[in-house]
């Protein structure tokens, strides 16, 4: 049971991690920069992330579903701001993949993980172990790896795009390049 | 603001993966602390409006 939840939570890690890269080659490749609710999305999405990490590096705990969970719903309670932030105008922000925006995909995305998370949560064996700072596997951690580059580089994403100040609504690039 | 919880995220991230893990529990609950003050500082009227 231990070995199918971390095997799980391995391939949602690489899942994640493939967003993130995905989001990142649509910035820089076509030139559409998020704002600030959008930023936030993706923060929310490193936390997720996160969760799975510490699922994958030490073994499962109530905890690190906590941070997935938590994440999650901060993620989903922003996306849906944005949502109802452009259905009150009527308008919208960005490109639509296969007819959603990347916020609508950003609610149905997290919404998925919270389902994900808690039919995990009934994999009762997987916390019989408990946490053990084991020397993980070479695949548990090129992905912790992966994970941790994929959030450096979102970091100096979002420090290029805002500094350390509030980031505007409809950026046209890296502020701090700009100026 | 929001590269705040970025960098906190980052540093959660590296902790964890060279595996202490109670340390990347606790940056992770700043960054969300972090977090939830910038998604705060977003005006909710429009939000009123829709619902």
């Amino acid at each position: 049971m231990a070995t199918l939840a971390r095997a799980l939570n391995s391939l949602a890690l690489l899942v994640v991690c493939a967003v993130l890269l995905f989001v990142l080659y649509w910035e820089l490749m076509r030139g559409e920069f998020p704002g600030g609710l959008g930023l936030q999305q993706r923060a929310a999405l490193l936390g997720v992330g996160l969760g799975m990490l510490l699922n994958v590096r030490f073994g499962a705990s109530e905890s690190h579903y906590g941070v997935i969970l938590a994440s999650a719903l901060l993620g989903a309670w922003v996306a849906g701001r944005q949502m109802l932030g452009y259905i009150v105008i009527a308008g919208s922000y960005g490109s639509a993949i296969f007819e959603w925006h990347f916020y609508t995909w950003a609610f149905a995305g997290f919404c998925v993980t919270i389902v994900f998370a808690t039919a995990l949560l009934f994999m009762e064996g997987q916390f019989f172990e408990g946490v053990r700072d084991t020397r993980p596997s070479s695949a548990a951690q090129a992905a912790g790896w992966l994970f941790v580059l994929v959030a450096l580089a979102h970091a100096v994403s979002a420090l290029l795009q805002c500094g350390f100040e509030a980031c505007i609504d409809a950026p046209a690039g890296y502020e701090l390049l700009l100026k | 603001m929001i590269v705040v919880p970025f960098i906190l995220m980052v540093v959660a991230a590296l902790v964890a993966t060279i595996g202490m893990r109670r340390v990347s529990l606790w940056v992770w609950f700043v960054a969300f602390a972090a977090l939830l003050f910038v998604f705060g500082q977003y005006p909710f009227d429009v939000l009123n409006i829709a619902l």
